[in-house]
């Protein structure tokens, strides 16, 4: 595998405020973060509210410049790429945003909002480029005769589709999706997962999806990257960050999601206080105010972010000495008979309904008592 | 391990709250739009009933209506009964229940600042809170507010006291809201997604907050949130509702081991693990019909895989599928219903 994308020392200071008779405050919503994205892979970056994740997705993008550091993509450095150049690399990079319904524009139905950026690269000609925008809603699994319609017409799930589509208009390499399935209700969580999953697959893409959802997250992605407070506190390939987290922010984390297993609760560990803000972060382990392992010179030195082998690097001082994560509760519990049983029933259901039609499910059903008595009566 | 709790829980005392064959409707322009419809349930002291269900199924109107907040018009109860400690709410003239409301009985919502005012310092808020419903001086209410804050672990209480609510981070702030709605220690407590605008490490010091302080005084919680991992957590029984209806209810164990309506069988399908990476997520399909086009039948039957016929021709009743637990399906237990071999 090779590098497709490559994050250096990336940063980014907000100023706020600011008048006559005060100084404006300096937010450090990313402050030093390093990364690279392997061609093909799903990435993902998780941390909680603020922790600056939104604002690397963007710098990576462009879409805002970083304070300082540089993105690579495909070995060109984007910083000295013109307008011209930037455009060209936006088609191979895409974005799909959390919120379906402010990320669409309105007035445009929904065959211009999806077929634009075609139009943008001056690909082929307008019936063309109609027949590619139908052929996209279809790959998202949307009705090609609802093109003609406009946003608001559509549910939180649709409308998402139709962003994907949008991204995928111009053959990107790499798509990044801002909490793309944070909005939705569980079931079409569920829906908009799977199509990203087979879209990567068919396309051979390479994802970064940033989220919050840490069951997503493990779902859904090869290696993950956690953040918290505008720098990376962890990286590591999905399983062993879940079964043997390092560093003990991450290891808060996962502790503090409710399992959807009854009689969990009794064994977590929560973390105490409130997440600092990033205008004026703790210093040393920007952590050591909640961290339950902080010692002195945490207080005092930074952490660097240090390789802990096997593809995973933490930014604790003391990952090595700290009591293996063994005694953390399971994430999860096996599901019991009837509940396995009932479900295996559902997939299998939700298949036959699918590809033979509504007349199969019939007759797989056991005959009802009615059909019963029918049936001896004929005979 | 916890131990598993499998034999149903010995039948609490009398309920605290009760409510029979509610029913919400939208009325304008000569319509009568339904959107929650007969639904029943009851709650004892102690306990923690969560509706569960995606969003627009009606778990917020039906817990405002029982709090006596329907904006009506245009929502209207057409239907039903609420009984809270034995009282008919329904027939309690408004000055009554905004008595009970605050004092004996209280919500919290999602947004905090939906129930605080951003011109009053917190310890103004909740000493106000405590003399209206329970009188006494200013000293001493605000001695209870300080009390409060205390228990619910704001850190500096004192200082806080004089403190705004723009001033608070939003897990503060919840702490705040939660501070207020228990400090009359009321009977009933309704939360509304109270964590679901929270990041999951102030989400967790909240719902173990708020269970110790059950605990401590035995109120009974009607919980609402659309979280299966919330549910687990703080949940005794389950009410999941689908397009406005009950679906299904039983004991938080028996909805999780022994899921039987298919679309709660869906929702657990759609759920990613955290402790493994599965296949494929099984699915809904579709998603929910708007109100004013609700099938006429099962109103889950355009999304269900096991639809026969039968089901598009009645509303299935809510029906006990095993001692207390009930499923408003006609093909509960499904296991009896189809063949595996299909
Ligand atoms: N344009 C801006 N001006 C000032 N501050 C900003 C701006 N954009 C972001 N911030 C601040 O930078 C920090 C990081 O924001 P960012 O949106 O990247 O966080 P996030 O991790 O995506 O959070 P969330 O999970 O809430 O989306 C926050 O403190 C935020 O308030
Ligand atoms: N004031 C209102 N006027 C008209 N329709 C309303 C009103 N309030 C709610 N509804 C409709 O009633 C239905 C149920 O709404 P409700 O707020 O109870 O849903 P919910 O289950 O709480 O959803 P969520 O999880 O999104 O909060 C929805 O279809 C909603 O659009
Ligand atoms: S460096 Fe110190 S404060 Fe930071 S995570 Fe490690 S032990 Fe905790
Ligand atoms: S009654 Fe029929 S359509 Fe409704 S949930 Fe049961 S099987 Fe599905
Ligand atoms: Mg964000
Ligand atoms: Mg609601």
């Amino acid at each position: 595998m090779s590098a497709i994308l490559q994050a250096e020392g990336l940063k980014k200071y907000f100023k706020t405020g600011g008048g006559l008779f005060s100084k404006p405050t300096v937010v450090r919503a990313v402050d030093g973060v390093s990364f690279a994205v392997q061609k093909g892979e799903t990435l993902a970056i998780v941390g909680e509210s603020g922790c600056g994740k939104s604002t690397v997705g963007r710098m990576l993008m462009r879409l805002i410049e970083p304070t300082a550091g540089t993105v690579t993509f495909e070995g060109q450095d984007l910083g000295a790429l013109g307008e011209t150049g930037l455009r060209k690399l936006r088609g191979a990079m895409q974005m799909v945003f959390q919120d379906p319904f402010s990320s669409l524009n309105p007035r445009m139905t929904v065959a211009d909002i999806v077929g634009e950026p075609l139009w943008l690269h001056g690909e082929g000609s307008a019936r063309e480029r109609r027949e590619k925008t139908l052929e996209l809603l279809r790959t998202v699994g949307l009705r090609p005769d609802l093109a003609d319609r406009y946003p608001h017409e559509f549910s939180g799930g649709q409308r998402q589709r139709i962003g994907i589509a949008r991204a995928l208009a111009s053959s990107p390499k790499l798509v990044i999706g801002d909490e793309p399935v944070s909005a939705l209700d569980v079931s079409i969580q569920a829906q908009v997962i799977n199509l990203l999953e087979d879209l990567k697959e068919r396309f051979a893409l390479t994802l970064i999806i940033i989220a919050h959802d840490l069951a997503v997250i493990r779902h859904m992605s090869d290696r993950v990257i956690v953040m918290y407070l505008g720098s990376i506190v962890e990286v590591a390939p999905t399983g062993p960050l879940y079964s043997e987290p390092l560093h003990p922010y991450t290891r808060a984390l996962l502790s503090a999601i409710p399992l959807p297993v009854p009689g969990h609760h009794a064994e977590r560990k929560l973390l105490e206080g409130d997440i600092p803000s990033p205008a004026n972060p703790p210093s040393g382990c920007r952590f050591h105010t909640r961290c339950p392992y902080a010692q002195k010179r945490c207080v005092d030195e930074v952490p660097a972010l240090r390789d802990a082998g096997a593809g995973r690097m933490a930014a604790c001082h003391f990952f090595e000495d700290l009591p293996p994560e063994t005694a953390g509760r399971a994430l999860g519990a096996a599901d019991s008979p009837a509940k396995a049983r009932r479900l295996a029933l559902y997939k299998q259901f939700r298949t036959l309904r699918d590809t033979q039609g509504p007349e199969a499910v019939l007759r797989a059903s056991t005959p009802t008592m009615e059909a019963v008595t029918r049936g001896e009566q004929s005979s | 391990m916890p131990p598993p709790s499998g034999s149903p829980r010995p039948e609490p005392q009398k309920p605290i709250l009760s409510v029979a064959g509610l029913s919400i409707a939208l009325r304008g322009r000569g319509r009568e739009t339904s959107l929650v419809q007969d639904v029943s349930f009851s709650l004892s002291e102690g306990r923690t009933l969560c509706l569960v269900g995606e969003s627009g199924c009606g778990k917020s109107l039906t817990s405002l209506a029982i709090m006596g907040l329907l904006a009506s018009p245009p929502l209207e109860i057409t239907r039903g009964e609420i009984l809270f400690e034995g009282r008919d709410l329904r027939a309690l003239s408004a000055r009554d229940r905004a008595d009970l409301r605050g004092d004996r009985m209280t919500m919290i919502f999602q947004e905090p600042m939906t129930s605080l005012n951003p011109a009053f310092t917190i310890g103004d808020q909740i000493a106000e809170a405590v003399m209206r419903h329970k009188g006494g001086t200013a000293e001493e209410a605000r001695a209870k507010a300080l009390e409060m804050l205390k228990r619910v672990r704001i850190p500096a209480a004192e200082k806080r006291l004089d403190e705004y609510p723009h001033q608070l981070s939003g897990g503060m702030r919840q702490r705040i809201m939660i501070a207020m709605a228990l400090v009359n220690g009321p009977r009933l407590l309704i939360a509304d997604e109270p964590t679901t605008a929270l990041d999951v490490t102030i989400q967790a010091q909240i719902l173990s907050l708020v269970r110790r302080l059950q605990q401590e005084t035995g109120s009974a919680m009607l919980l609402i949130t659309h979280d299966l991992g919330v549910v687990a957590e703080v949940a005794d029984e389950v009410a999941v509702m689908y397009a406005g209806r009950i679906v299904e209810r039983a004991s938080v164990k028996d909805i999780f081991d022994d899921p039987q309506h298919p679309y709660t069988i869906g929702l657990m399908g759609s759920l990613p693990s955290l402790s493994g990476r599965e296949e494929r997520l099984a699915t809904i399909p579709g998603s929910v019909p708007a109100p004013e086009r609700m099938p006429k039948g099962c109103r889950f039957a355009p999304r269900c895989p096991f639809c026969i016929p039968a089901c598009t021709e009645a509303q299935p009743p809510l029906l006990e599928v095993a001692p207390g637990h009930e499923a408003a399906c006609i093909r509960a237990p499904l296991e009896q219903h189809v063949t595996e071999a299909a």
